[in-house]
């Protein structure tokens, strides 16, 4: 029967032999090839480091461990013999209970078979697919990016795990917008469509009873002169101007309306050729008013040349009708450089765009008036002293928004107005006539 | 020489305005009306013999059923009708029924007129075209 | 006679690594197929990256050399080197009795 020490002794040695084998056991390890990495004790006993024997690139382990997409590599079974952190955080298990556990427990059930598939063609070729891994409560939608590794005895499989969350909402959101886009773009095209009709009632439906008071008015004028009182006849005549205005109307906003469109042909356009063929169809009205017109030398612009002549025809044809009685009129039309400070902006292409002004010595208007006179239908003077259907300078505007330019206007009431055409485009020419 | 002039109008307004300006007029013989294209196909089908068609077309552009221009087309397809002269008119001629029916082979595109002066310039113009 | 359970399990075990360093990976290869044969469902196994955890682990565990399995239980506790590849010997380092066949 052994006493008490001689147990404790007996357990001692046990324990001390217990020991010695486990300290045999590591240097026999260490001998026979089977350790990877020493731990190492840091400077003055504080940390640790890891000195490794069989190095797996240290660059590249820094660079796996680091990098923001989940990477883990498969033995041939799926189980996982190696995980870097992100992919621990990416299903939210510590990376102890990560590694050694089978792959496929991360992946959903519904995509279990597409792992499958995917594990199965990775030994052969690299696979890249989606799938849906688990990621706590949640399903985490990932990209695999599968590759054979060749390790030293055995081939493993490697798969790089990308989260597409992200992504996958950009997409969400990207479709939604372009349903939106889809269901306002159906209702340009309505609105247009509607547009359309307007301009057809416009062109036709609305103006055909006003031709026909027109006709049968004249009629009743030139066929029952004798019959008819003078006063009758003032009448008759007041009926035939109205309809006449309201057609001349109609036809404005018919073009404005039209201007909303996108479908014109753009090319160079030589203001001068444009002012020059607007003069000539002028020179009933210059000479009965003896109004002197100075034209510099002007740009050529991309633009289209239709509305551009409706512009300067709008100006011009303003700065001959808003004359002041006590003067002759005297009209310069001129390119000016763009003073960018004055207008605010700041282009980077500033050597582009040109100004063209129309300057006059007519009625003016007050300056407080510059930006409404472009307003549709904005009229400043009674309606008995000048004709117009206040529609011209918005036109105007709008054609040269359209162009991507600007118009601005100063005035100075009795003195005279300049209006200047800011438009991009533009090739200063040497004009040979100028 | 007296051409046979046939309007093609649905308004019957300007059917009687077309017949009170140009009854005193010896060049030209009015033919009767008629209210649209297909109505125009109709009549010119049931002439026999080509010398008895008429020398001038004039076409109103809104009409029901077949409007001017379409009118305008199929006249120019047809290989018995294309080479009668067509001209179209309307309330407002702007530039894009211009540049359509001139395409489609219209002698003229005119404005309807207001007064007088008007429809005897705008018949002297139509028929400079035959 | 109860079984005793620490956790809701019979073995607690804790595997050291390298990264994947070729024993490593060997190791992680290795031991779960030897615990899947003959401890099914009886264990819970974590394995330790020292390269991507806190190395204080390594000091507190007192580790020298990697890889390393621990059997934390039943006590007492035994510590195992290398890459697992001779099954007796991880079998008797856990205290299983069972004879190896030709299947291990």
């Amino acid at each position: 029967m052994r006493t008490d020490s001689e147990n404790d002794l007996l357990a001692e040695i046990r324990r001390l032999q217990s020991q010695l084998d486990e300290a045999n056991d590591t240097l026999d390890a260490i001998r026979t090839g089977q350790v990877d990495a020493l731990v190492v004790n840091g400077h003055n006993g504080h940390g640790h480091t890891l000195f490794t024997l069989k190095t797996a690139d240290h660059a590249y382990r820094i660079f796996i461990e680091q990098m923001t997409e989940g990477a883990v590599t498969l033995n041939s079974s799926g189980l996982i013999i190696y995980s870097n952190s992100q992919f621990a955080s990416m299903v939210k298990v510590p990376l102890s209970n990560v590694l050694a556990e089978d792959f496929s427990t991360f992946v959903t059930d519904d995509c279990k078979e597409t792992f499958d598939r995917y594990f199965h063609t990775g030994w052969k070729e690299s696979v890249k697919g989606e799938l849906s891994i688990r990621s706590g409560d949640l399903i985490v939608p990932v990209l695999l990016s599968l590759y054979k590794l060749e390790l030293e005895e055995e081939v493993a499989l490697s798969i790089i795990v990308t989260d597409l969350s992200s992504q996958k909402e950009t997409e969400r959101e990207l479709t939604l917008k372009n349903q939106q886009l889809e269901s306002l773009n159906q209702a340009l095209i309505n609105s247009n469509h509607d547009l359309q009709q307007f301009a057809s009632v416009a062109s036709h439906d609305l103006q055909e009873p006003l031709r026909k008071i027109q006709v049968f008015s004249k009629f009743l004028k030139d066929r029952s002169t004798p019959e008819l009182s003078e006063q009758s006849k003032f009448y008759i005549e007041k009926i035939f101007s109205s309809a006449q205005r309201m057609r001349v109307l109609i036809i404005d906003i018919l073009n404005y309306s039209r201007l909303s469109k996108d479908d014109d042909n753009i090319e160079s356009v030589s203001l001068r050729n444009i002012i020059d063929e607007i003069l000539e169809d002028f020179d009933l009205k210059i000479s009965e008013r003896n109004a002197r017109i100075e034209i510099g030398d002007l740009p050529v612009v991309e633009g289209n040349a239709g509305q551009l002549r409706q512009v300067f025809y709008n100006l011009i044809i303003n700065a001959l009708k808003f004359v002041s009685p006590d003067r002759t009129p005297h009209i310069v039309i001129s390119a000016k450089p763009v003073n960018f400070r004055e207008l605010g902006i700041s282009l980077t292409n500033e050597s582009e765009y040109c100004c063209i002004s129309v300057v006059d010595n007519g009625i003016g208007f007050d300056e407080k008036f510059a930006t409404s006179i472009f307003n549709l239908f904005e009229k400043l003077n009674p309606k008995s002293t000048f004709e117009g259907s206040g529609i011209g300078l918005a036109i105007a505007k709008k054609i040269v928004d359209k162009h991507h330019g600007l118009i601005i206007a100063k005035s100075e009431k009795g003195i005279g107005s300049e209006f200047n055409i800011v438009l991009p485009h533009c090739h200063v020419k040497r004009n040979p006539n100028g | 020489m007296v051409r046979k002039v046939i309007l093609v109008e649905d308004d019957p307004d300007d059917r009687d305005l077309f017949i009170a300006f140009y009854a005193h007029r010896t060049d030209i013989k009015i033919l009767p009306s008629v209210g649209n294209g297909v109505e125009l196909i109709s009549f010119l089908e049931s002439i026999e013999a080509d010398e008895n068609l008429p020398h001038l077309i004039i076409l109103d552009q809104n009409m029901p059923l077949m409007n001017g221009k379409q009118t305008l087309d199929y006249l120019k397809s047809n290989s018995r009708y294309s080479k009668i002269p067509a001209v179209v008119y309307s309330t407002y001629a702007d530039t894009r029924l211009v540049l359509d029916c001139k395409k489609l082979g219209a002698g003229l595109v005119a404005s309807k007129p207001i007064d007088d002066e008007g429809y005897q310039k705008m018949m002297d113009d139509f028929l400079k075209v035959i | 006679m109860g079984i005793n359970k620490k956790d809701g399990f019979e073995y607690i075990l804790k595997l050291f690594v390298s990264g994947s360093s070729p024993n490593s990976i060997r190791a992680i290869s290795n031991l779960q197929k030897i615990l899947m044969k003959h401890l099914d469902g009886r264990y819970s196994l974590h394995v330790i990256d020292l390269h991507q955890e806190e190395k204080s682990i390594a000091g507190i565990e007192q580790i020298i050399a990697v890889p390393m399995l621990i059997k934390k239980f039943p006590l007492p506790e035994r510590r195992l080197i290398g890459d697992m590849s001779d099954t007796q010997k991880v079998l008797d380092g856990l205290g299983i009795f069972n004879r190896v066949t030709d299947e291990d």
